[in-house]
C-alpha cells in the first residue's frame, strides 16, 4: 500500500519537476517583475507618505526593505546563467531602482515632503497597460 | 425569537471570525499576482468549509461527542495518534503565522520590530485563555473581527468589473508563472479549509450543550456565516487586484500588503488594515491554541473545558500554554511571517486527508450520527475538494521549495 502511494507521488512530482525548468526568457522576465514590483512599491510608499496616509516609521522601514530586496536580487542575478548583455541591462535597472529607494528613504527620514513628492513625480510609473498585457489578467 | 437571535449571532460571529492571516495573505497575493483569476480557489475552499463545519456541528449535536473524542472512540488510540501529532504540529505552525500577523499589525502601528511583539502577543492570548470563558473568546474576538468588513467596503468603492470577477469564479489555466499560480491556489484552499476550526467548532457545540434540535440552526449558521466569510476573502482579493496589479506590485512581504487600503481610505485605511489584521490574527490564535488543547485533551480523555478553572483542567491548560510558547519561539527567531503563512497553508492542504477522511467515515457511521448521517452530496463534495487540494499540494509544494 505504502509502495503504491510512493509510486503515485513520484508519478505526480517527477514530470512536474521535469516541466518546471524555466527558460532564459522566463528567468529574465522574472527578474524584471521583481525589480518593477519593488520599484513601484517604493513609488507607492513615497506617494502615500507624502499624502500623510502612512506613518514615518512604516515608510522608512518599507523603503529600507525595498533597498535590501533589490540588493539581494542583484546578488541573485550574479549567479544566474543568462546572456551578459541582459545581465548588464538588468543590473543597470536594478541599480537605478535601488538608488531611488535609498534616496527616497533618506528624504523620508529627513521628513522632507517636498523632495519626496518631487522624486515620486519624476519617477517612472509602472506601464500598467504592458504589465496587464504581460500578465494577461483581465 | 430566541432561535432567530441565536442564528444571527452565529452568522455574525462566523463572519467576524472568518478572516485570519492565512486567508488575508493568500487572497492578497493571489489578487496582486493573478488579478481575479483565483477567485475560484476561495469559492471551492469556502464550499468545502461550509460542509465540514456543518458536519462537525451535527456530529456534536447528535452524538454529544467532540470530533476528537469520536475519532478516538471509532478508530482507537494508535490510529488517533496520527491526526493528533500531525494536527498539533500543524497547529503550532499556523499559530506562529497568526502571531506573526498580530506582531506585524503592532509593528505597523508602533514602528517597533515585529519579533519584539511576539512574546507579548502570546502572553495576552494566554492570559485571555486562562481568565476568559468560551463565550467571551468565541463571541468577543469574532464580534471585534467584524472590522474586516472594511475590505468589502473597499472593494465596492473601487468599482470592480463584476463580470470579470464572476469569470474568475471558474477555474482557468494560468497564463504566466504556473507553479506560483498552483501554489497560491493550494495555499488559499489550505487557508479556507482549516482543520483546527472543526475541532474548535465541535468542542464549542459540546461546551454550549447542543442537541438534535440545534441541527437546523447549525446548518443555517454554517451556510450563511461561512458564505459571508468567504465573501470577505474574495473582497480582499478584489482590492489587492485593483490596487496592486495596475502598479505592477507583487506581494513578496507583509509590508506591501499594508498599503492595500490607503488609496481608498487614506490614513484611516492604514489604521483599519492594521486593526483588521491584528484583531483577526488574535482571534485565530485563541482558536488555534484552544483547538490543539481540545484535540489533545479530548483524544486522551482528560478533563477539558474553557469554562472550567485552569487548575481543574490542568493538562488541558498546559497544552494551550505549550502551544502558545512554541508558536512564539518560531516568530521570535525572526522567520519571515509571510513565508511561514504560505507554507503552513499549503501544508494544511497536503495534510487535509489525515483529518478529513476519518471525519467522513465518522459522519457515515450510524452508531455516531444515527439518522443524521451524511448524504451523497456532502460526501462527494468534500472528497472531491479535499482530493483536489491534496493532489495540487503534493505537486506544488516541492516545486515551490525547489523554485525558492
Amino acid at each position: 500500500m505504502l509502495l503504491r502511494w510512493r509510486v503515485l507521488c513520484a508519478a505526480l512530482i517527477v514530470p512536474a519537476i521535469a516541466c518546471s525548468g524555466k527558460s532564459v526568457a522566463e528567468r529574465i522576465a522574472e527578474h524584471d517583475r521583481v525589480r518593477v514590483s519593488w520599484e513601484q512599491t517604493t513609488r507607492f510608499v513615497g506617494a502615500e507618505w507624502a499624502d500623510g496616509a502612512i506613518p514615518d516609521a512604516y515608510a522608512a522601514r518599507t523603503l529600507a526593505r525595498a533597498g535590501e530586496e533589490l540588493r539581494s536580487e542583484d546578488q541573485a542575478l550574479g549567479k544566474e546563467k543568462i546572456p551578459d548583455r541582459e545581465r548588464a541591462r538588468l543590473r543597470e535597472s536594478l541599480g537605478a531602482a535601488r538608488a531611488f529607494a535609498d534616496t527616497l528613504g533618506l528624504a523620508v527620514r529627513a521628513r522632507d515632503r517636498e523632495t519626496v513628492m518631487r522624486l515620486v513625480k519624476d519617477s517612472p510609473r509602472a506601464n500598467a497597460d504592458s504589465l496587464l498585457r504581460q500578465a494577461a489578467l483581465w | 425569537m430566541k432561535k432567530i437571535l441565536e442564528i444571527t449571532l452565529g452568522i455574525v460571529t462566523s463572519i467576524g471570525g472568518f478572516l485570519e492571516v492565512g486567508s488575508l495573505a493568500t487572497a492578497a497575493q493571489a489578487g496582486a499576482a493573478f488579478g481575479f483569476q483565483l477567485i475560484w480557489a476561495i469559492l471551492l475552499g469556502t464550499i468545502c468549509l461550509i460542509f465540514l463545519v456543518e458536519m462537525s456541528g451535527r456530529l456534536a449535536a447528535v452524538s454529544k461527542q467532540t470530533l476528537a473524542g469520536a475519532m478516538r472512540d471509532r478508530f482507537g488510540y494508535p490510529f488517533f495518534l496520527v491526526p493528533l501529532v500531525t494536527m498539533s504540529l500543524l497547529g503550532v505552525l499556523v499559530l506562529a503565522s497568526e502571531l506573526g500577523g498580530l506582531s506585524l499589525a503592532l509593528q505597523l502601528v508602533t514602528g517597533v520590530a515585529f519579533p519584539w511583539w511576539a512574546p507579548l502577543g502570546a502572553f495576552a492570548a494566554w492570559l485571555l485563555l486562562w481568565k476568559g470563558t468560551f463565550s467571551v473568546i468565541e463571541k468577543g474576538a469574532s464580534l471585534l473581527g467584524l472590522i474586516t468588513v472594511v475590505f468589502v467596503v473597499a472593494a465596492f468603492r473601487l468599482h470592480p468589473d463584476w463580470a470579470r470577477a464572476a469569470a474568475g469564479s471558474f477555474p482557468s489555466m494560468p497564463r504566466h508563472e504556473p507553479m506560483r499560480y498552483w501554489f497560491i491556489a493550494v495555499s488559499i484552499m489550505g487557508a479556507s479549509i482549516a482543520p483546527y476550526l472543526l475541532y474548535f467548532y465541535s468542542a464549542g457545540a459540546v461546551e454550549d450543550r447542543w442537541n438534535e434540535t440545534d441541527v437546523p440552526v447549525n446548518r443555517i449558521t454554517a451556510t450563511f456565516g461561512m458564505s459571508f466569510g468567504g465573501a470577505l476573502s474574495v473582497a480582499v482579493l478584489i482590492v489587492a487586484a485593483l490596487v496592486f496589479v495596475p502598479r505592477g506590485i507583487r506581494i513578496e512581504r507583509f509590508d506591501q500588503i499594508a498599503l492595500m487600503l490607503t488609496p481608498i481610505m487614506g490614513r484611516w485605511g492604514f489604521v483599519l488594515f492594521a486593526g483588521a489584521l491584528g484583531i483577526a490574527c488574535f482571534g485565530a490564535m485563541l482558536e488555534i491554541a484552544l483547538s490543539v488543547a481540545y484535540l489533545t485533551a479530548q483524544g486522551f480523555g482528560w478533563q477539558w473545558s474553557e469554562d472550567a478553572r485552569p487548575r481543574d483542567v490542568a493538562r488541558f491548560s498546559l497544552v494551550y500554554t505549550i502551544t502558545l510558547v512554541a508558536g512564539a519561539l518560531i516568530v521570535v527567531i525572526g522567520v519571515d511571517p509571510l513565508a511561514i503563512t504560505l507554507m503552513s497553508m499549503a501544508l494544511t492542504s497536503a495534510l487535509l486527508p489525515i483529518a478529513i477522511v476519518p471525519f467522513l467515515i465518522l459522519m457515515n457511521d450510524r452508531h455516531f450520527v444515527g439518522q443524521h448521517g451524511n448524504g451523497w452530496i456532502s460526501n462527494t463534495v468534500v472528497c472531491a475538494i479535499v482530493g483536489l487540494a491534496f493532489v495540487l499540494a503534493v505537486v506544488s509544494i516541492p516545486l515551490e521549495l525547489l523554485g525558492s
